[in-house]
Parts: structure tokens; sequence; C-alpha cells
């Protein structure tokens, strides 16, 4: 089971938050709804402290994910900053695959080759672009671990 | 299995035990005594952030977020080169081993329990130890290089 998805620019904003807990994908009444609230933030600062903390203890290395009791969050963080997030079930394998596939097959075609999209996300703008919206949802609820 | 650090913390966050086996050629850089605490006091923090971010379907209502963190705090960190497991015993202290990717949960789980059980017959047991204070027991330190041997 997928939880939810979030995006973070290098400026540590949330850019795209997308929640698959409590309503199915159908409705697209959770996107980017968690954007400013305090979640997000504890999210942020949780994975920046554990990824600061894992290239302290070793040189040039990268988290890749952690895990509680009841849920697991995989990570993957770009070279241009953007941090990208899902959480998921705690017996859920590895979701590197998937962030990828999100990162670059859609992320690139949709919003950076895309003109209308903003180079860098100023405070306050998320990711409104349907066909990224579908796309991440198409990706996400197609892959074995979404139930 | 290979066993690179091992931190104990108090119930605090304070760091009480810190030790790393084989130094030279474990990958694990050498920090200073200060940033040995600053790494023990981020985990610890991150341990009780990431409980109050469970997802809000995996518990009931009624649950606060206070509660037991044994059952919904941070348990694993997996990075590239290694693995972290925090194991949180009922009283607070807080037992975390750095080992090499590949090590099953199962076996690092067995190791922190083991250290515990060491930790406490040779210092729970040492009638000049202070609780919470930092160890420095020699027998404690000699079981436990024996342990992180063996496993």
């Amino acid at each position: 089971m997928i939880y939810s998805f979030w995006i973070f620019d290098r400026h540590c904003n949330c850019i795209y938050n997308r929640d698959f807990a409590q309503h199915k994908p159908a409705s697209k009444d959770t996107v980017n709804r968690n954007n400013d609230k305090d979640e997000a933030k504890l999210l942020f600062g949780a994975i920046f402290s554990m990824s600061r903390l894992s290239s302290k203890l070793s040189d040039g290395n990268v988290l890749q994910s952690f895990r509680t009791g009841k849920y697991k969050a995989h990570l993957k963080e770009t070279a241009t900053g953007l941090r990208f997030i899902l959480i998921s079930d705690s017996n859920v394998g590895d979701l590197s695959g998937l962030l990828n596939q999100l990162y670059s097959d859609l992320y690139l075609n949709t919003i950076v080759k895309n003109g209308l999209s903003p180079v860098d996300f100023k405070e306050g703008m998320v990711i409104k672009n349907m066909s990224f919206i579908n796309g991440a949802d198409e990706l996400i609820t197609q892959n074995g671990d979404f139930i | 299995m290979k066993v690179l650090s091992l931190y104990l913390l108090n119930k605090s966050g304070g760091l009480i035990y810190q030790r790393d086996f084989n130094p030279e050629s474990n990958g694990i850089n050498k920090l200073s005594s200060n940033d040995y605490l600053i790494t023990a006091g981020t985990l610890h923090s991150i341990h009780a952030i990431v409980a109050g971010l469970t997802p809000p379907v995996l518990y009931p209502i009624q649950e606060n977020q206070t509660g037991n963190q044994n059952q919904t705090g941070l348990f694993q960190v997996e990075t590239e080169k290694f693995n972290l497991f925090i194991y949180q015993t009922l009283t607070g202290l807080k037992i975390i081993s750095i080992v090499q990717k590949g090590v099953s949960q199962e076996t690092a789980t067995r190791f922190m329990a083991n250290v515990h059980s060491i930790y406490s017959d040779y210092v729970m047991k040492n009638p000049f130890y202070t609780l919470d204070m930092p160890i420095k027991c020699q027998l404690f330190s000699n079981k436990v290089l024996l342990l992180s041997e063996a496993s």
C-alpha cells in the first residue's frame, strides 16, 4: 500500500503532494492539500537531518529510505536538489525504480521540458499541471505495491 | 554479520556509549566527540518526529501519538553504504547499531537485544555506575566486542 507522494524543491518548499490513503485516486481533491501543513515541514526536516547524518558518517553516502514499525518512506534526491518521497507500508520493498520513473520519465517531460512551467518554483507555488498529476497517479497506482 | 558502530542513548537522548568496530577499515568516518553527541541527539529527536508522521489511516483515533513509541518510532534508516537500526527498550534506553548492507532485520535486532542483556548484566548491576551517565565499564566493553565478533 502506498499512502502518499511528496516532492520538495531545493528551497525546501513542498511543490507537490498527493494523498492516496483516504480517497481512491479517482478524486483529485487530495492533490496539494498538505503542502503548507506541519506534516510537510516535519517530513522534510526528518529527511533532511537523516541525509545530513548519513553523509557525515560516511563520505558520499546517500539516504535511501527509513522505516518505522508502521510505515516506510522512500527517498530520491536529484542532482538539482529536488527530493521525491513516497510513503508506503513498512513491509514494502525497494521503490527506487518507481521514484526514478517519476523523475526521469514524468517530471522531466512534463515540468522541466514544459515551457509554461517555471524554472524555479517560488514560495507558495505548486505543481498544477494536469498531465503531471495524471501521469503520477498512473505510475503509482499501476505499481505492484499499490493496492 | 558485520557491525560497524554501536551507540547507546539514555532516555533523554544523551550519548552514554559509542564505539566503532574496526575503525580503520569499516568506511565509517571518525567524528569529533561533539559530533557524536549531535548524531545521538538528532537520532533521538527524529525517532519521535517520524512517529508523529504516521499516516492517519494506520492508527485508531483514540490512540495518541505520544504513546508507546517502540511500535511507532524510527526503526531502520537505509542508506547506500550502510543500514542503521534503532532498538528502544521498555525503559527508554536506545540501542543504535550501524551495520553493513545485507544484514537482515532479525540479525540486527538479535544483536541489539544481546547488547541490552549485556548492558543489564555489566552496567546496571555495577554498583559504581550512575544511571544515565556515560558508561565506563571495561567489562561491558569487552563483552560488546566479543559479541560483535561472534555475531
